[in-house]
């Protein structure tokens, strides 16, 4: 019988946390474009609100799994066909934003890219956790990363470069964690330079915002416009912020204030305290995380949990570092805070897996 | 499988990898939110906050019946957002078409050359044309503007002074300049009450540069409403009337002033060249000038009522005493006094009556220096009075040091003195309020004030006051003043005629005719001055002057319904 008190009431208590507090975020960053354009300054938080309840429905199943499914080869594999499936439906349902990034599910919209993270972690704890007796034979290793690959061209095609980066910096993360040698990654350096230059020369536009990002202030009116924006927002809420609900950045002067930029409002509005404290909660996400990854047993859960919380906390990192202009301007949400269904699911699916395994644990430990 | 000791090793070197990063974030947020925050809070201030000052409604200003003078009304001004050098001149070849920047043809060709210069220049807000009127903002809004245009023609609400009256009053009321700033008269004058205090507005433009917001940095405090003792139509048949005797004497100026005798109230306060207030900025300064408080000049004869009252008020003279008049020819020290009309012997009141300046001079010298002086600045000369009107001019009265052996001659007749119309006036009312020095005062109150200042004071005793108007009633009835008469009614006062000293000596000479009186001489309810400045032809005040008088005098008679006390055998029987 599965105890309880073993259930990491900590990670519990932040999703949560995170969760409630980008409720109030995004009807913050949204009410008054919401009231323009659709006439109901509630309008982004109502849809939020409807993918929240499907979302806690699937954390709480997920979470309350008596056996932990998302370890069985079979599901992960069809996991990752249907990932693959839908990374090239995408390219059939149309372009928003000059990039296929959608499909229509229910009358939906929903970005595969987003799930197909956690199946690409989940195949990666498999193959690394399991399959693979050893990960330092190479040539095995990257036969049976070949459906990686696949998921990362059919994303890079969208084009989702940032997802496509972050997908890659997880796979490094747990290439390293499962004990790849270290010369290799040498070699995945060697290798994938030449890759982003070619990325980068391909896609004028991605030059044009690293150009942007090295010199914000010249690019003011074009692509540094989003960073100078988002650093006066932040730089605006001074220790203690201008108050909830009181950002004027949000005020189309911050373009995506709700999802990519939602991080500047929360500096703007609830200044040094408000900022560090989302910063740290993740932090702590991630110690909690790492935490129940040890103590789960298995080399599998090990890396499936490592994987999940980096996949996680890189995410929101990411998105600090883009909000304080450290990186280029790139699309990525914040978990948990920004509006956007696929973004809230999946990171209530990862919340939900990384929980179970802290239910399974003892469990995993007299088995072993 | 177990998790070996290495990769335990691996996972911290994570940790400690991604704390660095958290590490870097702090402090980035740090850098930003506490020490940059000065610089990026004015930088989102910059792009997002603008300040606005909204000019007050000026006050009104009113008559004493009531009858609006001067009013603040709304109005569209033009102005081009240039964003686009080319679209702008575009538009603005359309406004061209449709309207005249300026009345004047070089000042709208010059108008036209400074806009297109802005424009090239790259300003971005450039002004058209201020406070149109709506057949201009009709007209400009009809101008085509491509909507793509990035260049806009856009209009803006301002306040425009309005002055329904036309020209009447115009030196009382002076006008305001394009930001609505008393440029003359009580607009100038009472420009701090009238203003108000505007507002400043702190507008939050979103970053569509739409107005999301707006805060109020300060209350705004309307503008009060001023009521003048001017009587609209007195004003009205007043400068009419001194239009047309200009006009008939081929004159360079006049001006007439009428007066309440009792409280000083001034009913009308006429010059003319005059203007219209709502063209002030095109009008000339010397048109602007308000000869009534600014016209200097030498009083002449009319100063003999100064002389007079002195003299009587000092008992140094009484009404029939006899003064050899020298049959027109005076000598005092080395100076010769003349006069027009020789006499040989004349009372003192005939001396008055025919305005004799030997006479005069014989009664000054009697009277002597000292006690001549104390009597013109018991009435006020040499000093200003404090009106509520801009450019007022104390005069010139030397002080007694500087007194020649014959200035009291001289001055006994109303020379080496400059005056204003409006001392003159004040000096004529001692006599017709019964020996009051009333200042005179063109300002009844001021909205929420409503205490009139009256200011009086006693120089002359009844009985000085009693000889004067006897005197001064029989200027009109036998004397210089005749044809200032009005029948049924009793007027008293003096004529003046003066010498100017100007332009080359004996070719061509000059003068001021003028004439002070006041009625009914009994019981005086109104003071009047009338100045004419260089007329030509006839020159005498009593041929110049009092004409003037008698015709605004019947009207006055009339409209504030003067009639004197009837005696018993006037009494008209129905």
């Amino acid at each position: 019988m599965v105890k309880d008190s073993k259930v990491d009431k900590i990670l519990i208590s932040i999703t949560a946390l995170l969760t409630f507090f980008g409720l109030i975020m995004i009807y913050s960053s949204t009410m008054i474009l919401a009231k323009e354009k659709y006439g109901d300054s509630f309008f982004f938080l109502k849809k939020h609100l409807v993918w929240l309840a499907v979302g806690f429905i699937l954390f709480a199943f997920i979470a309350l799994l008596r056996s932990p499914i998302y370890l069985d080869h079979r599901l992960v594999f069809v996991v990752v066909f249907i990932a693959i499936v839908t990374l090239i439906l995408v390219f059939f349902a149309g372009k928003i934003n000059n990039s296929y990034r959608w499909i229509k599910v229910l009358g939906f919209s929903v970005q595969p890219s987003e799930f197909s993270k956690i199946a690409i972690v989940l195949y990666l704890a498999y193959i690394l956790g399991k399959k693979l007796d050893d990960v330092n034979n190479i040539g095995k290793l990257l036969l049976y990363l070949i459906p990686f690959f696949i998921i990362e061209i059919l994303i890079l095609k969208e084009p989702d470069v940032g997802s496509f980066l972050l997908i890659f910096i997880i796979l490094i993360f747990m290439l390293f964690a499962a004990g790849l040698k270290i010369r290799f990654f040498f070699s995945i350096a060697l290798f994938m330079g030449p890759v982003l230059y070619l990325i980068v020369k391909m896609n004028p536009e991605k030059m044009k915002r690293i150009l942007a990002f090295l010199n914000p202030e010249e690019h003011f009116a074009t692509y540094g416009f989003q960073t100078i924006q988002s650093i006066y927002a932040i730089g605006s809420g001074g220790l203690f912020g201008q108050g909830l609900g009181n950002s004027t950045q949000k005020l189309y002067f911050l373009p995506y204030a709700y999802s990519d930029f939602i991080f500047s409002i929360i500096g703007e509005e609830l200044g040094l305290f408000g900022a560090l404290t989302v910063v740290v909660l993740f932090f702590v996400f991630l110690l909690r995380g790492l935490n129940i990854a040890k103590l789960s047993g298995s080399k599998q859960t090990y890396l499936l949990v490592m994987g999940l919380t980096f996949l996680v906390v890189l995410q929101a990192m990411i998105h600090f570092s883009v909000a304080l202009g450290l990186f280029p301007t790139k699309g990525i949400p914040l978990p948990f805070i920004s509006n956007g269904g696929s973004s809230l699911l999946s990171s209530l699916i990862i919340a939900g897996i990384i929980v179970n395994v802290s239910r399974h644990r003892r469990m995993v430990f007299v088995n072993d | 499988m177990k998790i070996t000791k290495s990769e335990r090793n691996r996972v911290f070197i994570l940790v400690v990898f991604l704390l660095i990063w958290v590490l870097g974030i702090g402090v980035t947020l740090v850098k930003t939110q506490v020490f940059n925050y000065g610089k990026n809070i004015a930088k989102v201030r910059k792009q997002r906050n603008r300040t606005f000052s909204l000019h007050p409604k000026r006050g009104m200003i009113y008559d004493n019946q009531g009858e609006v003078l001067a009013i603040s009304i709304k109005a569209k001004s033009a102005f081009l957002s240039n964003k686009n050098r080319q679209e702008s001149l575009k538009i603005l070849d359309g406004i061209r078409k449709k309207i005249r920047f300026r009345e004047n043809r070089d000042k709208n060709w010059r108008a036209l050359v400074d806009i297109k210069k802005r424009i090239k220049e790259g300003k971005s807000f450039i002004w058209i044309k201020r406070k149109l009127s709506d057949s201009e903002y009709q007209k400009l809004k009809s101008v085509e503007v491509n909507p793509d245009s990035k260049s806009e023609l856009n209009f803006l609400e301002e306040y425009k002074r309005k002055y329904p009256q036309g020209a009447l009053a115009s030196h009382v009321l002076g006008g305001v300049g394009i930001d609505e700033q008393g440029l003359g008269g009580i607009e100038f004058e009472l420009d701090s009450v009238i203003k108000g205090k505007g507002s400043k507005v702190e507008v939050l433009l979103d970053a569509r540069k739409r107005k999301f917001s707006q805060k109020f940095l300060n209350r705004p405090v309307p503008g009060k409403d001023i009521y003048l003792t001017i009587d609209s139509a007195v004003q009205f048949f007043v400068e009419r009337e001194l239009r047309g005797a200009v006009k008939q004497y081929k004159a360079k100026g006049g001006c007439v002033i009428v007066m309440d005798s009792i409280d000083g109230s001034i009913l009308a306060m006429a010059g003319y060249p005059d203007y219209k207030p709502d063209r002030i900025s095109d009008t000339s300064n010397w048109v602007q000038k308000n000869q009534a408080v600014s016209f200097l000049y030498h009083p002449g004869s009319t100063f003999k009522i100064v002389l007079a009252a002195a003299a009587l008020e000092n008992n140094v003279c009484y009404p029939q005493q006899v003064f050899n008049c020298y049959n027109g020819v005076f000598r005092v020290k080395n100076e010769t006094i003349y006069d027009d009309h020789p006499s040989e012997l004349l009372t003192f009141e005939e001396i008055i009556i025919r305005s004799s300046n030997i006479g005069a001079a014989r009664i000054g010298l009697r009277l002597g220096r000292k006690r001549y002086f104390q009597g013109i600045r018991g009435f006020g000369f040499g000093e200003k009075m404090g009106i509520d009107l801009p450019g007022e001019e104390k005069g010139i009265l030397r002080s007694l040091n500087n007194w020649s052996g014959v200035s009291v001659a001289f001055l006994a007749h109303g020379y080496e003195i400059l005056v204003t119309p409006l001392q003159m006036i004040r000096a004529f009312n001692v006599i017709a309020s019964g020996g009051y020095l009333v200042t005179p005062r063109v300002l009844k109150n001021i909205e929420g004030d409503r205490r009139e200042k009256i200011i009086k004071k006693r120089i002359l005793s009844p009985a000085t006051v009693e000889r004067m108007t006897s005197i001064m009633t029989r200027v009109v009835k036998t004397g210089t003043g005749k044809k200032a008469g009005i029948e049924g009614i009793e007027i008293a006062g003096k004529t003046g005629t003066t010498k100017k000293m100007r332009g080359k000596a004996g070719k061509e000479r000059f003068y001021v005719s003028s004439f002070g009186g006041y009625f009914p001489a009994n019981n005086p309810k109104v003071t009047m001055f009338v100045v004419i400045d260089e007329p030509r032809g006839a020159y005498y005040g009593g041929d110049v002057a009092a004409p003037l008088f008698k015709t605004i005098a019947e009207k006055l008679v009339i409209y504030l319904n003067v009639f004197p006390e009837l005696d018993k055998k006037n009494e008209i029987r129905i």
